[in-house]
């Protein structure tokens, strides 16, 4: 040991003795995994300048990916307690617990129907209760109470049960830093999950930091919207949307690009004009065509005027 | 099961010391943060595959996330003579030798003060060292023989005797 060794670990000592604290540092992280997941999910982004007058569109490979094949069986659980998804279907949070217990669920911060599903060895019931981890996390069922009946004969002589958390509830239970206070009322280990609709057919959660423009779920059709011109004076939007949707925009009036979403080729535009002065709002239409859902929205990158 | 739960009880206990030692490298707190929730959102994709202590692994993820961002993100930025103090003031009365020691920290490579950190911060053995870094246990050694002379050599920095 030199006297250098010890001057290097008092000094590293002195540096971390005070240390910024983060309360939010775990919902942080949270929000980095679900924009992980986000990006991972392979949602079909595409994304178009819109030019007034002409639109240089090119075609990028795919990078949509498709959720693994469902169970065959109707049991939400294999016989090891862990749950099976089916096509359009995501796990969004589960556990094993023996009498009470916490699920923390990650973000749901649109209006999606979600599945609570539950298997136990033994006829019983499960009680289910919203907490908000930025109060404590203590039960409340001001934000959702729900009660599953474990009662479905499934194979391996265990029983199942099922609630569906209807939109705009879940919200309310789930978001934005869900986490569900679970209680047992039965004997032996049982599973718990939350299941949620998913790609192909809903679009995944948002993140708050990528809030749409324009959002196709409260405006299936279409419509207008302000969005802001960068630096160049050209701008920049992006299209997310389910396979089969079409997306086509106009600025004053004029076709301006094209999105079409679908699960082999998503569309990804590119190009540069200026169209304004930088900074300044131009108001866009965009109208949905092909299948008729709203599971998609528009979204504009940060350009600062 | 209950990965979820295991991993934001990981999240809390560990992620102060995991701040600490993301600032003995980054040499800046809010940089620090980035690191240690980026290092933390990378492990929780792994988090079922993880055999053994999730801490080491964290920490592999940390360092070579380190790494990368010097490549990608951090670019610009090259070792200087005077390299600004964004460290919080020291406590010691000593605080002259204490900033010169930390300046020559931060002249060191990356891999150079990432093995010093994880020596005499965490107090990692060399074949750890070595499984963080994903290098040779003789490259640490290097490394590490590599900086303390740097280290020595900087002014001298008032350091007293030799190896005993």
């Amino acid at each position: 040991v030199t006297a250098l060794d010890d001057d290097l670990r008092a000094m590293f000592q002195d540096r971390t003795a005070s240390p910024p604290t983060n309360p939010f540092r775990g919902e942080h992280v949270r929000r980095r995994i679900w924009r992980g997941r986000l990006a991972r999910t392979g949602a079909a982004l595409a994304v178009v300048t819109v030019i007034a007058g002409t639109a240089a569109l090119v075609t990028v490979p795919d990078h949509t990916r498709t959720i693994p094949a469902g169970p065959t069986t109707k049991a939400y659980f294999d016989r090891s307690g862990t749950v099976a998804t089916a096509p359009g279907q995501t796990m969004v949070g589960q556990t094993l617990l023996a009498d009470s217990g916490q699920l923390v669920v990650e973000q749901a911060t649109d209006d999606r129907p979600y599945l609570l599903v539950t298997r136990c060895p033994k006829p019983g019931r499960i009680d289910v209760v919203g907490s908000d981890l930025r109060t404590g996390g203590h039960p409340d069922p001001a934000l959702g109470s729900y009660s599953l009946e474990c009662s479905a004969p499934v194979d391996g002589g265990e029983y199942e049960g099922s609630v569906t958390v209807p939109a705009p509830r879940s919200r309310t239970l789930f978001g934005p830093v869900g986490q569900l206070v679970l209680t047992v009322h039965g004997t032996g280990l049982w599973s718990f999950a939350v299941l949620a609709p998913t790609w192909p057919d809903w679009l995944p959660a948002v993140p708050e930091t990528a809030a749409p423009v324009f959002d196709g779920r409260q405006h299936p059709a279409g419509g207008t919207f302000p969005a802001r011109l960068g630096r160049d004076g050209a701008l920049t939007v992006q299209g997310q949307c389910v396979p089969g949707v079409v997306l086509s925009f106009r600025v004053g009036g004029t076709a301006a690009g094209t999105v079409r979403c679908t699960t082999a080729t998503p569309n990804y535009g590119v190009g540069y004009a200026p169209i304004g002065q930088p900074g300044a709002t131009v108001q866009v239409t965009v109208t949905r065509t092909g299948r008729d859902t709203g599971q998609w929205l528009v979204t504009q990158a940060d350009t600062p005027g | 099961m209950a990965d979820r739960a295991e991993f934001d009880a990981f999240v809390a206990a560990r992620s102060s010391g995991l701040l600490r030692t993301a600032y003995l490298l980054t040499r800046d707190w809010g940089n620090a943060e980035d690191l240690v929730q980026t290092a933390l959102a990378k492990s929780w994709f792994a988090w079922r595959r993880i055999d053994g202590p999730p801490e080491a692994y964290v920490h592999k993820v940390m360092v070579t996330t380190f790494a990368s961002w010097w490549q990608r993100r951090w670019r610009g930025e090259a070792p200087t003579a005077e390299l600004p103090d964004s460290g919080q003031p020291d406590r010691t009365v000593d605080v002259d030798e204490r900033d010169e020691l930390w300046r020559a920290v931060g002249r060191l490579s990356r891999q150079q003060r990432a093995v010093i950190v994880l020596r005499y911060y965490e107090d990692l053995s060399e074949v750890e060292i070595a499984a963080a870094l994903g290098v040779s246990a003789g490259t640490v050694k290097s490394q590490a023989s590599r900086a303390l002379a740097a280290l020595r050599k900087h002014g001298e920095l008032t350091i007293s005797g030799g190896d005993r």
